[in-house]
């Protein structure tokens, strides 16, 4: 699929820009610049489709970025205070972190037995556990920690002293391998871990906020904070469980072997950590569209930044050596099979972009901008390689970046509610502005309405039913924001224009929520995805992916249309490099220069 | 950590929780969404969230299908027949009602007559003191958990009231707004209620009528039950956001089996397309 329209923002777009970041563009860049970048925002009817989002790619913007970057400018402290394992694995460890003026404690347990784990919710047990807890663990916290620690759906509880619990499963083919190898006194082949996956260890899941009593995400501080940032802690999680995947085998290693056994530093660095992600994100992007509208803003106004920007030697030199590289890593990274772009594809794209730039650069200086070399590229390539581009980009200007995400935790932690002394005639108009899309969709068909969301009582998590044959669909959860807006429309036609929402909600509570939801969306024109998720057709991959590139996966392999599994941290620094404030381009580790340049070619 | 006396619950595990559990209990999903929150403020607010659910369970399916009838005997001034539905479900709209009409004419009543789940005051007096709301509430009756014959202000995000024990109540409430513009609601308030089966009455607004709005420190002066004394309620709310509610195991184990009605067996055709 060739990518499409260019974007520039037209006057019903600039009307829904939020006021607040209207102003803050005009307070940093003054209103000239301020105003060539709004009008540069791309049509939300272009960006917003699920095959749309499918083909945004990380960024600097991206979650892991600027959690990494935030570790490293402030020099995060991590530190192993003690560890105990026998030779199969069963044991526990204990990790401090001193962050930013705060101490938390990570309270790890590990049980090893014999099976490999699916990674669901749902799952009776699973071979790592950690508790993240506020200040350092003293023997009686640490201990009811690992005596406690269970699966919050058969009775797993903790409290406040907990901000969650973080599961984990050994990918136990590599697992094993990385521990017999080390134990007989080799190196494990790069190769085929590369060739399963690029990680031993995957993430199952975190029970945080609020989840199974554990700590409120309301209870940390909006800033000064290190986990004030939404998702931080998360993927911090994440990170550690990639730290303490390798400490494991290396002590599991050292067990049985009688002496130490250390991993290759430059292999523990090449290794990330896996994760299986299904069906619930794709709820979350309906649940929560503060969310999809700031990431989907803040990346809109960052490439509106890069494309009004001068054109600059340095940029374009850059720019080139991003696209060679991914030309590389898209070339030798296992990618989608199906459902999603396969990675040859956006190799053989990222070619012509090569080429295109090579030519645009030898062209006049006098007649280059980047927006001229953007539209060039719409005819010529797909669009995974356009939003390849777009975020290298975006990653040219890392300043601006940074203030662009210095505002997104606020913009995310905004709570959705009822404007009660709307008029109803005032809300008509903004469903016929906004929702438009939904409106013209017709969910008269057995097809577009073919599927259902429930709460799955095998997965824990919701999963998709076919309405016309299982059973539950009285149960039918939120995803569909379609037919609750058409029935709006018709509830707001029956009724007078002059009444207010307080009244009208009175009669009609079943709209509560979308009525919130369209007062909510007003000023947020990045918000809905624009998309029928209950028909048919929908392949919800397209929406996982999506979000797996807001947190940062590079890529994603499809199991099916509705469950991606990716490897995220490969390359990422260690924490002794956190611990000395260096943060390499760790972006798009190339395993073809592993044993020569590897290190500083990442 | 369940210990044997009590569970240690989170309002974000309530709240997100809750609206399976209300689902549950056959709500639709937006008014679950909305009193999801209702139901986790007023346990952090006075620990009797999950016991009034507990309690009148019955009484809240056997609502859910009854009308309610909504009168506005002059603009600004509205009267609803409840129909037996709990100020769980009703909490957030009554409080949008009163907001609403507030904004517009500076000043609005809302009486509710013939509700039940009382101790649920306790959101609507959190949700307007976080949206910055100016409303005088009185209320009494109600079956499950009922409450005693009370009053609270909110004002400048502040609460304050509590229970009294001038008799006879409402006649004296009703004194307080003849005269003036809120009159129109006199009528309905000097009709005959029954006051057991619950009654509440917001009056909003840039004025307060005639109704004083001393009233609260002033009349509010009994100790029992401790549960309606207002001022402790958005400082329990704050603290249980800030660490975590204890909450009761009967309460807290009904609401997971409530949470659970909504649970769906997957199919073995559904499992083949998810992976």
């Amino acid at each position: 699929m060739r990518a499409e329209a260019s974007g520039t923002a037209d006057a019903a777009l600039l009307e829904r820009l939020p006021p607040e970041i209207c102003t803050t563009l005009e307070a940093w860049l003054g209103n000239a610049r301020a105003q060539s970048i709004l009008a540069s925002l791309r049509d939300p009817a272009e960006i917003m489709t699920p095959d749309a989002l499918a083909a945004v790619k990380p960024s600097s913007l991206s979650i892991i970025h600027t959690l990494l970057r935030r570790m490293t400018a402030n020099r995060w402290d991590i530190s192993r205070r003690s560890i105990a394992v026998d030779e199969i694995g069963n044991g526990h460890a204990v990790y401090d972190l001193h962050a930013e003026g705060h101490d938390f404690s990570l309270i790890v347990r590990a049980n090893w037995d014999g099976e490999e784990k699916p990674g669901r919710r749902m799952d009776r047990s699973v071979d790592f556990f950690l508790s993240m807890v506020s200040g350092l663990a003293d023997d009686a916290l640490i201990n009811r920690e690992l005596a406690g620690l269970g699966i919050p759906y058969f009775g797993g509880r903790t409290d406040s002293k907990s901000f969650g619990w973080s599961a984990a499963n050994r990918s136990q083919r590599s697992f094993q391998a990385v521990v017999d190898t080390l134990a007989s006194g080799g190196m494990p082949d790069i190769d085929e871990l590369t060739r399963n996956g690029g990680y031993i260890l995957r993430n199952a899941g975190f029970y945080g906020n609020g989840r199974a009593g554990a700590a409120n995400w309301l209870s940390i501080p909006s800033s000064a904070h290190p986990f004030s940032e939404s998702y931080h802690m998360d993927l911090f999680l994440l990170y550690m469980w990639r730290e303490i995947g390798l400490d494991f085998a290396e002590a599991i290693a050292s067990r049985r072997a009688g002496k130490p056994c250390p991993l290759d530093p430059q292999l523990r660095r090449y290794l990330g950590v896996g994760n299986s992600s299904g069906l619930g994100m794709t709820c979350a992007l309906v649940r929560w569209p503060q969310w999809v509208g700031t990431w989907c803003l803040m990346r809109e106004i960052a490439l509106a930044y890069a494309l009004t920007h001068p054109c600059r030697e340095s940029d374009e030199t850059k720019l080139a050596e991003k696209v060679a590289r991914a030309v590389q890593f898209y070339t030798e990274t296992p990618g989608p099979a199906h459902g999603l772009t396969a990675h040859p594809v956006i190799a053989a794209d990222l070619a012509v972009v090569a080429d295109k730039l090579e030519a645009w650069r030898h062209g006049d200086p006098a007649s280059r901008d980047w927006r001229g070399f953007y539209e060039s590229l719409l005819p010529a390539i797909g669009r995974d390689a356009l939003e390849q581009v777009v975020s290298f980009l975006i990653d040219l200007h890392p300043d601006f970046v940074e203030r662009l995400s210095a505002l997104i935790s606020g913009r995310m932690r905004r709570s959705r509610s009822v404007v009660p002394a709307m008029t109803l005639g005032t809300l008509k108009r903004l469903l016929m502005r906004d929702y438009r899309w939904a409106l013209d969709i017709d969910m008269q068909s057995q097809d577009s309405t073919w599927h259902f969301w429930y709460h799955s009582e095998e997965a824990g998590e919701q999963r998709r039913g076919e309405r016309h044959i299982d059973s539950h669909a009285e149960y039918e959860t939120f995803v569909d924001v379609i037919r609750p807006v058409q029935a709006c429309f018709a509830a707001l036609n029956a009724a007078s224009e002059d009444d207010n929402v307080g009244h009208f909600l009175l009669t009609r509570p079943d709209l509560a929520y979308i009525v919130s939801r369209i007062q909510f969306l007003e000023q947020e024109p990045y918000g809905e995805v624009r998309g029928n998720l209950i028909a048919r057709s929908f392949a919800p991959i397209k929406l996982i992916r999506f979000l797996l590139s807001v947190f940062g996966f590079e890529s994603g392999l499809p199991k099916s249309a509705a469950w991606v599994q990716g490897v995220l941290l490969q390359g990422a620094p260690t924490p002794d490099e956190i611990r000395a404030g260096r943060l390499r381009d760790w972006r798009m580790p190339l395993r073809s220069n592993w044993g020569s340049n590897w290190d500083m070619a990442t | 950590m369940k210990s044997n006396a009590t569970v240690a619950v989170s309002y974000s595990e309530l709240a997100r929780q809750g609206i399976h559990a209300l689902r549950g209990l056959g709500y639709s999903f937006s008014v679950a969404e909305r009193a999801a929150h209702t139901l986790a403020a007023t346990e952090a607010a006075t620990g009797l969230g999950l016991k009034c659910l507990l309690s009148s369970a019955p009484q809240i399916e056997a609502a859910m299908a009854k009308a309610m009838t909504v009168a506005t005997p002059a603009p600004g001034v509205t009267h609803i027949d409840a129909g037996g539905k709990s100020l769980l479900e009703l909490s957030p709209f009554l409080l949008d009602v009163a907001s609403a009409d507030a904004e517009r004419l500076g000043r609005s009543a809302v009486l509710a007559d013939n509700l039940d789940g009382m101790p649920f005051v306790a959101d609507l007096a959190l949700r307007a003191a976080a949206q910055g709301r100016r409303l005088l509430v009185f209320y009494a009756g109600g079956t499950a958990l009922p409450a005693a014959p009370a009053i609270f202000r909110v004002e400048n995000g502040q609460i304050h009231g509590g229970a009294v024990d001038a008799r006879p109540f409402w006649p004296k409430v009703t004194h307080g707004l003849e005269g003036s513009s809120l009159s129109a609601i006199v009528p309905v308030l000097q009709a005959p209620a029954v006051e057991e089966r619950g009654r509440l009455l917001i009056v909003a607004g840039t004025e307060d009528a005639h109704v004083s709005r001393e009233m609260p420190e002033r009349d509010a002066h009994r100790a029992e039950p401790t549960w309606q004394a207002a001022d402790a309620w958005k400082p329990a709310f704050d603290r249980a956001i800030q660490s975590q509610i204890d909450t009761e195991p009967a309460g807290f184990d009904f609401f997971y089996q409530c949470v659970r009605r909504i649970w769906a067996p997957t199919s073995e055709r559904s499992r083949a397309q998810q992976g």
